[in-house]
Order: structure tokens, then C-alpha cells, then sequence
């Protein structure tokens, strides 16, 4: 990266819930390309006009990540410093009542996608000598009424581990497990939040952790109660 | 050996489900099979028992086919998901195809194929359901970094279904085994990788159908595994260091 120019992010899920607030607060320090579906006028209005924008449908993921390739030559990106998906779906219900095509969806948007990306722009991450992020969930360690979605974020968490060791000295390679948010996801997947929501954190405050743990050096981080406790004390001290 | 009637086994042709379905057969339990590949192993006597499926998991209609059929058979006492491919080899040198082919078979059928036998009702009283996930669980996995996820995945299924399917009467039982003397497994190896230490197909297979039949929910097969487990969860960097050592260093070509 030259002296002065800001450093690229390209981020993905970036027009909705914990990618939104990332994508927020990383307009003032980073060059952003977004990937997303919406109208770009609606991503421009989210964020800025100054975010580059490539729409693209990343429940088909070969032909989304062709669509990214092309949007990158159109805009003549060489180096990506980093890359963070963030992108995520899910479904809240017991195991027998998913459907083939919600596991499916499942698969290719929270792994598929991100192992097919990462590998397209990894010429553009090495020469920025750059980092890629995946943002995993603490489902991963298994979760019954999210059994594809734990699943596809188990893969995310193993593939960040394997990767990690094997690109070590080339790019760096990190896994960020949110816990539980109260994003649109969480309405979209069937979740009802009850007094339980209480121990949720915000998109925003998750947002600021994730900012955080990017910066330092760690393969593998969670962030939950410490980060609860965190923001539940900020909220206290006078603006 | 538990007293099942009609068993499903998947990845059939060849290997450790060869093995399973063999053994199966040898004590007279109805066995349907599925592969990509015909059957060419059967013994005399042994063909009324076996119905093979002779279809690619990887289509996007294998699903419903597999279910469609077995909806006019008897219903099934164990399942075994362990058709499995892989894709070894520096990460970036790999076909996308590949990837994708190995998160579909090793992750997403798996699932798909559980999830739909159970919707329609497919698995008898005290079903048994066994997922064939890989010791690469326990570590990290470079050089098939897109595999050890797939394997990482399914085992995390399983992790999530057990208690709402022991609900519904099926026990499912997680099964990590490391090197095993197949074909698959000489052809991903590193050139000169000393084949003699891996376990027979046939002693897994015993393994684990001794595992469900006594309903147990994780298999380590046999001393290697199980200290590969025990290091891979006290020292994982170490063991994620120990792996691209022994495999990916020594890779020499990408194969999948």
C-alpha cells in the first residue's frame, strides 16, 4: 500500500445487520468495495456514494464469485488488503422440518461462497500482502435448531484453522465467532427473541468488537458476554 | 451385532462401505447400497439381500431419487452416510469444481439425506444413523483445507441432531477414523507415505458397527486416533503444525 492511500476492503453481507455497522464504521479508514444483491442505490444510500459497489446473488456462488472477478477488472482492483465475509444465512427450526433447499442455501451462502471467493481473490490478497477475514457465529460449535446453519459455520471455523496454517507468511488468515445479535438475520431465520434477547449484544457494539479483534494478530476469537458486559457499561457513562 | 433388518450405506463400491455392506450381508441384514459405480463384489447367495442404487450423490436429484425408492422398502434400522471424496493440494491450484464437489457429497447430501429420511418417516424404532466425518476434526487440515471443512461440517451436524433425533428414536454416532487403507486414501497421500500404518477397511467396519449397535455417539478408532484426538485438543497448534509437516509440506502434486 502506498503512503497516504487508504488500505482496500472488499466485504461482503455488507447491507444488513453486523456487516452494515462494520461497513460503516470502516468508510472513513478504507477504500470499500461491497458485494451484495440490493439495488446499488439503495447500498449507496446505506452507506456512501463513495463505497464501490458489485451486485451480485451469492445464493448461486460460482456465478457470483465470476460476477466479482468482472466487477474487480471493471474497476482495475489488483490488490485487496482485506477481505471479510461476512455474508450469512440461516434457518431457526428443529433438524427433521429443514428442507433440502434451505440446507442447501445454507451451504452455499455461509461456505461455498466464501471458499470459492477466497480462493478467486487470493492472487489480489497476496499482493496486498493483505488478510482475510470470515466471520463465523458461535453456532459452530453445534446448535439444534440450527443444525445445517452450525454446520456451514463449523466448515467456515475448520477452513479458516487448515487455511491459516497453510498460507502462515503469505496471508493472514482469521476467524471472528459473533454470538448471539439481534440483527435481521435472527427475524428472517424464524428466531423469536424472548427475555433472552436481553443478553444480546447490538449490530453496532458487535461491529466495534469485531473492529477491534481485526486489528490484533489472533486466528480465532469469540465475542459475547465480555462484550455484553462491555457495552452495557458504556451505555452508563454520560455522552 | 444389534438386530437390524435393512441397513443404508452410502459410498458402497468400494473401500469402508464395501467393508460395512460385506460384513452387513455376511449376517444376513438386507443391505441397499449406492454408489456412482455398479456393484462388483457381491458373493454367491448374497444378491436378494443387496439393492444397490447405482447413483451420483452429487446430482442435484440424488436426494429425493434415494428417498422416492426407499419409500417402498422396509424401513431403515441403521443409516451410514460415508460416501466421501477429497481434494488435497495447495489450496489456490485447486478446480473450484472440486471444492464445490466436496462440500456437496461430504456435507451438504449428508445432511439433506437425514433431514428427508426423517421428514418421511424412513427410519424404524431404534434406528441407528452413523456419520463418517475424519480425524481432521481434531486438528487442522492444510493441504485439504476445503475437505476438513466438509468433515468439520458434517461432524457438527451430527453434534446438532443427536438430541432431537434420540427424541424420534434414532441414535446417531459420530465417527472420526484417521488413515485407512483404501484406494482413496493412496491416491491423495504424499508420494512414498507408508500405507502399512493405516487401518484395514474391514477392522474400521467392524469398529463401527460395534459402535451403533451398542448406540454410542463418538468413535476415535482405534490408539492412533483416539491420541491424535487427546493432542489435537491440548496442543491444536501443535498439531496443525505436526500435519502441514507430515502432509502438506510433502505434498507433491494436487489430486482430486
Amino acid at each position: 500500500m502506498t503512503k497516504g492511500k487508504k488500505s482496500i476492503t472488499l466485504i461482503t453481507g455488507a447491507t444488513s445487520g453486523i456487516g452494515l455497522e462494520l461497513a460503516k464504521r470502516l468508510l472513513n479508514t478504507d477504500e470499500l468495495i461491497v458485494i451484495g444483491r440490493k439495488e446499488a442505490h439503495e447500498v449507496y444510500a446505506m452507506l456512501s456514494d463513495n463505497i464501490k459497489y458489485i451486485q451480485t446473488d451469492i445464493a448461486n456462488p460460482a456465478q457470483a464469485v465470476e460476477a466479482v472477478i468482472a466487477g474487480l477488472d471493471d474497476l482495475n482492483v489488483q490488490a485487496i488488503n482485506r477481505v471479510i465475509h461476512c455474508a450469512g444465512i440461516g434457518v431457526y427450526t428443529p433438524p427433521d422440518h429443514e428442507t433440502s433447499e434451505q440446507i442447501d442455501l445454507n451451504v452455499s451462502v455461509n461456505l461455498l461462497f466464501p471458499v470459492l471467493l477466497t480462493k478467486a481473490l487470493a492472487p489480489h490478497i497476496e499482493t496486498a500482502k493483505g488478510k482475510v477475514v470470515l466471520i463465523g457465529s458461535v453456532a459452530h460449535k453445534g446448535s439444534p435448531n440450527m443444525a445445517s446453519y452450525a454446520a456451514s459455520k463449523a466448515g467456515l471455523a475448520g477452513f479458516a484453522r487448515s487455511l491459516e496454517a497453510e498460507w502462515r507468511g503469505r496471508i493472514d488468515v482469521q476467524v471472528i465467532h459473533p454470538g448471539p445479535t439481534l440483527t435481521p438475520m435472527l427475524e428472517k431465520a424464524g428466531y423469536k427473541v424472548g427475555k433472552e434477547g436481553r443478553f444480546f449484544l447490538s449490530p453496532e457494539a458487535m461491529a466495534e468488537e469485531i473492529i477491534k479483534v481485526m486489528a490484533t494478530n489472533k486466528k480465532s476469537a469469540t465475542i459475547f458476554i465480555g462484550a455484553k458486559v462491555k457495552s452495557l457499561f458504556r451505555r452508563k457513562q454520560p455522552a | 451385532m444389534k438386530n437390524w433388518k435393512h441397513a443404508l450405506v452410502t459410498g458402497a463400491g468400494q473401500g469402508i462401505g464395501k467393508a460395512i455392506c460385506q460384513h452387513l450381508l455376511d449376517h444376513d441384514i438386507m443391505v441397499t447400497s449406492i454408489d456412482r459405480d455398479s456393484i462388483e463384489w457381491t458373493q454367491k447367495n448374497q444378491d436378494k439381500l443387496l439393492n444397490h442404487i447405482e447413483i451420483n450423490l452429487i446430482n442435484s436429484n440424488s436426494v429425493n431419487h434415494i428417498i422416492s425408492t426407499l419409500s417402498s422398502k422396509e424401513k431403515l434400522d441403521l443409516v451410514i452416510h460415508n460416501a466421501g471424496i477429497s481434494a488435497t493440494g495447495k489450496f489456490e491450484e485447486i478446480d473450484p469444481i472440486a471444492y464445490e464437489n466436496v462440500l456437496k457429497l461430504n456435507t451438504l447430501v449428508p445432511m439433506q439425506l437425514s433431514a428427508g429420511l426423517m421428514q418421511n418417516g424412513l427410519f424404524a424404532k431404534n434406528a441407528n444413523l452413523a456419520f463418517v466425518s475424519s480425524l481432521s476434526h481434531a486438528t487442522g487440515y492444510p493441504g485439504a483445507s476445503v475437505y476438513g471443512a466438509s468433515k468439520d461440517a458434517i461432524a457438527i451436524y451430527a453434534k446438532s441432531v443427536r438430541k432431537p433425533f434420540a427424541a424420534q428414536g434414532v441414535s446417531v454416532l459420530s465417527v472420526f477414523p484417521g488413515p485407512v487403507r483404501t484406494d482413496h486414501a493412496e491416491r491423495h497421500a504424499p508420494e512414498g507415505a507408508d500405507a502399512s500404518k493405516r487401518m484395514l477397511p474391514e477392522e474400521l467396519a467392524s469398529r463401527i458397527l460395534n459402535a451403533a449397535s451398542a448406540n454410542k455417539k463418538i468413535l476415535y478408532p482405534g490408539a492412533a486416533a483416539q491420541s491424535a484426538r487427546i493432542l489435537g485438543k491440548i496442543a491444536p497448534n501443535l498439531m496443525t503444525n505436526m500435519m502441514r509437516k507430515i502432509i502438506y509440506d510433502k505434498l507433491d502434486r494436487p489430486v482430486w
